[in-house]
């Protein structure tokens, strides 16, 4: 066997390349990517790659059969013996060891880096590719909104993200194209900053899809060797790029693990392994606590992600509708109805807008209408609060409709506490009775420099013990709940050095926001 | 006065050109990228209203190309940019052609029309 050739057969489709042989055929789906499984068709072995060893285990020599349903468990048995010495590391099998392989160039760059950005970097550098003088490198994550791009040159790196629907484009233009080379003019459209033609792949990992494009930037056509120079080693570098890229979740997952194990007062990991993590998330469990979730805030940050692209998505045939309405106006009879459908499009535009407001990427302080922010977000909150009356009282007065007070503070961080405010008083008083009511305070200080937002509603309230939790990260009374709103709320006012209580009452539910204020112009 | 607009929503293209023959403007739409660059090499537009983000190529792409028969001057009082995605990014771009930029949805669409019609 002189040469493993991880997609089988140089025609078949990069979707089989996880094809295992060990007696039968494996899916990908099952595969573990922490290892790489090369594929020797007629023998019973298995071999097993991670990182910084080379391991070739005799299927005999395991006391379980690995069956294509029971895969992941067997690696994972395969990695507790790895992990604990149980079997040996091996030589590399000859093919990789036979030095100017592609397998072996590959294998040795590899082995020299911890992330994809050193191993980009280092392809760049390697004999196979010494001709070209950038890699443009993406990663979308698949089911994330961003996407990674990485532009190397021989002595820079640098780090941005592109709009998936971008990232979409090339990837599909570059799947299309039959020999993967490229001019300037065919990518041109999206913009990448490619000087140039180039030559480019693009792979379907397991979690992630990667663009790979390596230009000389130059002008000329690419010469039949570059290209088969190219294909040669790109046919092998999906393997790399799974592991490297599995490598940095893993690793994030750990740090996310240890930053919620830190929450609960537990430090003494110095070292976490896959089965810690589990242990660990058991021992929490035990703690009693209802519901465990670290993925709840990054969720919440694709949120607003997702909603913004649901903007620019929306916003376009919204427009479209608008203007047709105003065309439609001198030739159709009931105007009436055309005035309700321009107002149901005007009203789509507002909240579309109001969204994108609300999850600001980039938050400032700054001067805004915080009467018109709380309209708005009981207007974001109307499906699960139109039950519920709202009284809004500006220093004890009800507020009438025009009335302005311009804050200095940061508008998106309030619009996320006021949102996550009357959803809890909403979800509090859905059971409850027919007159369900909200009132929120706003009073002004000004001696103090204070500004005071008082929420009060006329649900059930929380007993003393409870009261004493709310804001602790986990702790929820709801079924489906996280526990997680409060707490993030409290983080986010300290992040504006205001603070959110808790204030006992006979009646309802009472909480006091104190924002620091400042005198602004109006 | 010939305008031309070039916008692959296409409620929006027929709208606005509906609306600027309304006007008395002699106005056409288009909705691809490739397609107006042809329209503009061989017909003599008073004005292009010019979408961005268009399903072949971007709106750059068709100035770029229109600049093989305009000066730079004609350019940036020809066309007039109208985009949904008005980041940083693009707006430094759509500056170095010193064209008009509206972006959509319009806030006054009188106004926008206007604009498009002045001379």
């Amino acid at each position: 066997m002189e040469n493993i050739h991880p997609t089988g057969h140089k025609e078949s489709s990069l979707d089989n390349r996880y094809k295992v042989y060990c007696g039968e055929p494996i899916e990908p789906k099952y595969l573990n990517s922490n290892f790489i499984i090369s594929e020797e068709q007629d023998s019973a072995d298995l071999i097993i790659i991670p990182k910084g060893g080379y391991y070739r285990i005799k299927l005999d020599q395991l006391n379980f059969k690995i069956k294509e349903h029971n895969l992941s468990t067997a690696l994972d048995k395969i990695s507790a013996l790895i992990n604990h010495s149980k079997i040996e590391k091996s030589t590399p099998h000859k093919a990789i060891k036979k030095s100017g392989s592609v397998f072996s160039k590959l294998y040795a760059l590899f082995e020299r880096v911890d992330d994809i950005k050193e191993f980009c970097s280092l392809l760049l550098e390697a004999d196979f590719y010494k001709e070209f003088k950038c890699i443009h490198f993406y990663t979308h994550k698949k089911g994330f909104g961003r996407v990674n791009k990485y532009y190397l040159t021989k002595s820079n790196i640098s780090e941005s993200n592109i709009p998936t629907s971008e990232f979409n484009k090339l990837f599909t233009s570059i799947k299309k194209s039959k020999n993967g080379s490229f001019g300037q003019s065919s990518l041109k459209s999206y913009d990448f900053e490619i000087i140039g033609t180039c030559l480019a792949k693009s792979y379907t990992l397991l979690d992630y899809n990667v663009v790979f494009l390596i230009s000389k930037e130059d002008f000329l056509p690419q010469r039949n060797q570059d290209i088969e120079t190219f294909n040669n080693y790109a046919a092998y570098l999906p393997y790399y790029f799974n592991l490297l890229l599995e490598k940095k979740d893993f690793e994030l997952q750990i740090e996310r693990n240890k930053l919620a194990l830190k929450t609960f007062g537990i430090e003494n990991h110095k070292k976490i392994q896959k089965e810690e993590i589990i242990s660990n998330i058991e021992a929490i469990k035990n703690k009693s606590f209802n519901l465990f979730d670290v993925n709840h805030i990054e969720r919440i940050g694709l949120l607003g992600e997702l909603l913004n692209t649901l903007k620019h998505e929306l916003s376009n045939p919204l427009f479209g509708l608008q203007l047709s309405t105003e065309i439609l106006q001198d030739n159709i009879e009931d105007k009436e109805m055309l005035s309700e459908v321009k107002m149901a499009i005007a009203r789509c535009q507002d909240i579309l807008s109001n969204f994108s407001q609300l999850y600001l990427v980039e938050s400032k302080q700054m001067n805004f209408d915080i009467i018109k922010l709380i309209f708005e977000v009981i207007t974001l909150t109307k499906s699960r609060s139109k039950h519920i009356t709202k009284n809004i009282f500006l220093n004890n007065t009800p507020v009438t409709n025009d009335e302005k007070l311009i804050i200095k503070s940061n508008k998106t961080i309030l619009a996320q506490v006021f949102f996550n405010l009357i959803i809890n008083s909403s979800q509090a008083l859905d059971s409850n009775k027919s007159l369900a009511v909200i009132d929120v305070h706003f009073n002004i200080d000004k001696k103090k420099k204070i500004f005071n937002i008082k929420f009060s509603d006329n649900g059930p309230g929380l007993n003393g013990e409870i009261a004493n939790k709310i804001f602790s990260p986990f702790f929820t009374t709801k079924k489906d709940g996280t526990g997680l709103g409060l707490s993030i709320c409290r983080n986010l006012l300290h992040k504006i050095n205001s603070e959110i209580n808790y204030i006992k009452s006979d009646n309802g539910a009472t909480f006091l926001l104190r924002l620091p204020y400042e005198n602004t112009c109006s | 006065m010939k305008i031309l607009v070039v916008e692959d929503e296409i409620l929006i293209q027929k709208s606005l050109v509906k609306m600027l023959e309304k006007n008395g403007v002699q106005a056409s739409g288009v909705a691809k990228g490739h397609d107006a660059i042809k329209l503009i090499k061989n017909n003599d537009y008073d004005r292009i209203v010019c979408d961005l983000m268009l399903q072949d190529i971007s709106g750059f792409n068709v100035i770029e190309e229109a600049k093989k028969k305009y000066d730079k001057a004609e350019i940036s009082k020809k066309f007039i940019i109208i985009t949904a995605y008005s980041s940083e990014q693009i707006m430094e771009k759509a500056k170095k052609y010193q064209c008009k930029i509206l972006s959509k949805p319009f806030s006054n669409l009188q106004t926008a029309i206007e604009i498009f019609i002045s001379q």
